[in-house]
């Protein structure tokens, strides 16, 4: 079992949390639940499917504006961090360990003051819809500066989406052991090994750089599918 | 951990002792708050108040729903995390 299994686990019986985890289809679940979780597996791994089809369905679920923004916001998330955790390899804590973190996990969750979801979106560079705070935080990740330059990283950015069959005007081509990293990253970081990173460092690219790279590349893969579920929401 | 997240000199001192703290309870260092707080000045601070908010439950999911959408989009990533 993962961290976050562990998590929700303290929060409903461990015979629904396989039940989902299993074949979230058949689990005895409630619609609106089951519509979440139909989204979220779209969103991962085929989200140039979403459209106003799945929106309505999720409606019917339902789901409201907000209830599927709000699911669409974790997706986005663990589409980000997943990649990265392959690709930097974090501690996967098993046993005591892991009921430890959980716990912690689910304290923190309470103790951190979020601000309150709203019905909101912008559109950003290109036409393309997203939630006012990705918006920034995307504009920071790819503007600021870093180890890499940023024509660099919007240049990562434009491979990633590529990968997804989406074309942005970015003109920069990227060496190829930065393309044969940044695929895998897109599409199937837990096949990342150590050997790819080794191959980034051996081509001269220091932690700063790999880490800067990863992260722009995470984002960037993660967003397609946040970016059709706003297009198709509130457009 | 493939590159050396643990060394950083943009982390501020609260993330430093943060961590050390969960290191002691859990005995590994948590991954996402050692990868943001790498680079801390990367991250604005309305995006980070976004994903904090996903995880804590919004739009009328609790904390349970959603971890329990992060453990199955992780599984559909294949990811351990």
């Amino acid at each position: 079992m993962e961290a976050h299994a562990a998590v929700a686990a303290l929060h409903m019986p461990q015979e629904t949390l396989d039940a989902v985890l299993n074949d979230w289809t058949t689990a005895d679940i409630p619609e609106k639940t089951r519509g979440a979780l139909k989204l979220l597996e779209i969103m991962t791994v085929y989200p140039q499917d979403i459209d106003r089809d799945l929106i309505n369905e999720l409606r019917i679920a339902g789901l409201d504006n907000l209830a599927i923004q709000e699911a669409a916001n974790v997706g986005f998330h663990y589409n980000l961090i997943d990649r990265v955790a392959d690709a930097f390899d974090f501690p996967i804590p098993q046993g005591v360990a892991q009921k430890r973190l959980a716990r912690m996990l689910n304290i923190t969750g309470k103790l951190l003051r979020a601000p309150q979801a709203e019905e909101a979106w912008v559109e950003g560079q290109g036409g393309v819809s997203r939630p006012p705070e990705v918006e920034k935080g995307r504009s920071q990740l790819l503007s600021i500066l870093g180890a890499t330059d940023p024509d660099l990283r919007r240049s990562v950015e434009a491979y990633v989406v590529a990968q997804w069959g989406i074309n942005r005007d970015v003109a920069m081509d990227l060496p190829s052991e930065l393309e044969n990293y940044l695929k895998k990253l897109s599409l199937y970081a837990y096949q990342i090994v150590d050997e790819d990173i080794g191959a980034l460092k051996h081509s001269g690219y220091s932690d700063g750089m790999i880490y800067e790279i990863t992260l722009v590349g995470a984002l960037a893969s993660a967003l397609v599918g946040l970016e059709a579920v706003y297009k198709n929401l509130y457009r | 951990m493939r590159i050396d997240l643990l060394h950083s000199e943009h982390r501020p001192w609260y993330m430093s002792l943060g961590l050390r703290l969960a290191q002691w309870r859990v005995g590994a260092l948590p991954g996402p708050p050692l990868t943001i707080s790498y680079k801390m000045y990367m991250f604005q601070k309305d995006f980070v108040g976004y994903i904090v908010r996903g995880m804590a439950g919004s739009g009328g999911w609790n904390k349970g729903e959603a971890e329990l959408f992060a453990s199955f989009v992780s599984k559909l990533n294949q990811c351990d995390f």
